[in-house]
């Protein structure tokens, strides 16, 4: 058993258990053992974009500082306490005069040894990197064979590119790759990439759902069956507000939206009840019923 | 001068933009937007910040960074946009769209209190802030019933280093 120390975020302890209790029981079962980080705070939410804000980059710290007393490694796997991790950890590792100035803000164990070497690694990349997808293919249990999952890149896993130093946004393969190796048919459509509204759902409803009406439309006119997320933002606005959409145009048709853990617990036979299906708005289970994958 | 203050807070060479407009091509929200990003990019070089700090676009701007991915000069609009924000707000300016202001603020409040955010009352605060009740009513007890809202807080063990950050700041 391997063992990382994990951080799981707001919003995965509230509205996105569904991607966390999936997220450590599969994980056991691929021999990794995901350590909650104790008395974590919140990840900072938002980089800070401006170059003189330096008081957002201590919550990061904190974290990063006790995930190393773990490992050098620091699992995390909502999209928002990734970005922002990571970057976070970019810049304190690479800019002294903002460390020290964020230090003055820690404890003294945590200024004299910065875990400057520590690495925020997304929850995907043990599965692509460590385990790798082709042994993944051999670890499932269950093939996902025939169902027509169409991945959704969000905009924090991946931007800014130069920052994140995940994969190109302009044309990446990751979730696709991933669903290709649980058996599933992975479906590329045009708006993949595309931003989902984000948070602007609270000031400003409208315009975000138009947004991410866009994508689940580009998504069902290539054929997908469900799309695929792993950001508790973007699965709130592509699958809560479905239901103002329905409202909104009657020939729309609601599609399920998975988490990127829910189907990789499908796959390992995880029983029904960690799987958190009864938190899906558009419930996937009439779908997965009619494939015999439940 | 306020354009080699905007480089040095979002830390990008505004001045090379040569106007190509692929950002506002390429901004989910642009058709939204009363000021287009290629505009204040623009504008923010000829130094229109009054004017800029009154627009919606930087109230609309979701910070997605496809603007900044996709620039051929790596111009992120974004940036200029939180920049803009944070002067809006040193200045007292109300923002074209308040509830954007409100929810930042219920969000803060929030992990000043708790360290993490409770979302319950986070978005109380932020019902009461912008004295609108019932709008979302109907999906709040949806989500209330699939136990996605906890009614109960968790408040950290750290919670005091939080405080002080807040009170520094």
């Amino acid at each position: 058993m391997v063992s990382y120390p994990y951080f799981p975020g707001c919003a995965l302890s509230t509205k996105a258990k569904a991607l966390d209790i999936c997220a450590r029981e599969a994980m056991k079962s691929l021999g990794y053992d995901l350590k909650e980080i104790d008395d974590w705070t919140c990840c900072g939410a938002v980089f800070p974009l401006a170059e003189d804000e330096h008081i957002r980059l201590v919550s990061p710290a904190r974290t990063i500082f006790k995930a190393s007393k773990i490992s050098d490694k620091l699992v995390t796997l909502c999209s928002a306490c990734f970005n922002v991790l990571r970057r976070s950890q970019k810049v304190l590792k690479e800019n002294l005069e903002k460390r020290q100035r964020v230090q003055n803000y820690m404890e003294e164990e945590a200024v004299e040894n910065y875990p400057e070497n520590l690495r925020v690694i997304h929850l995907i990349e043990i599965l692509k990197d460590e385990i790798g997808f082709e042994n993944l293919t051999q670890k499932i249990k269950k093939s996902l064979k025939g169902l027509k999952i169409a991945p959704f890149y969000d905009c924090l896993t991946f931007r800014p590119p130069k920052e994140m130093e995940f994969e190109d946004p302009e044309n990446p393969r990751i979730y696709s790759n991933f669903v290709t190796a649980l058996g599933g048919e992975a479906i590329d459509f045009s708006y993949r990439s595309e931003c989902c509204g984000a948070h602007i759902s609270v000031s400003n409803p409208e315009v975000s759902l138009e947004c991410s009406m866009r994508i689940l439309d580009s998504a069902r006119r290539v054929g997908a069956e469900a799309l695929l997320t792993s950001c508790p933002l973007c699965h709130y606005n592509l699958d809560a507000r479905q239901k103002e959409m329905v409202e909104k145009r009657i020939d729309f048709k609601p599609m399920p939206v998975f988490y990127l853990t829910q189907l990789l617990g499908i796959a390992l036979e995880l029983p029904e009840n960690l799987l958190g299906f009864e938190k899906n708005y558009v419930s996937p289970l009439p779908l997965l019923k009619e494939r015999g994958l439940l | 001068m306020r354009v080699l203050e905007i480089n040095d807070l979002t830390n990008q060479n505004i001045l090379l933009c040569y106007q190509c407009q692929k950002c506002t091509a390429t901004c989910p929200v642009s058709n939204y937007m009363d000021i287009k990003p290629d505009v204040v990019v623009r504008m923010a070089i000829n130094g229109k910040i009054n004017e800029l700090m009154r627009c919606k676009t930087i109230w609309l701007c979701t910070g997605c960074e496809t603007c900044g991915s996709r620039c051929p000069n790596l111009i992120s609009v974004g940036k200029i946009n939180e920049y803009l924000r944070q002067l809006a707000f040193e200045n007292n300016i109300e923002p074209a769209i308040k509830p954007a202001l409100e929810i930042h603020r219920a969000f803060l409040n929030s992990i000043e209190r708790f360290g993490i955010v409770h979302e319950a009352s986070m978005l109380a605060e932020f019902k009461i802030r912008t004295k609108d009740f019932f709008s979302d009513l109907k999906l709040g007890i949806k989500m209330f019933l699939k136990g996605k809202i906890p009614l109960k807080p968790h408040t950290i063990k750290g919670i005091r280093e939080i405080k002080r950050m807040f009170e520094e700041k």
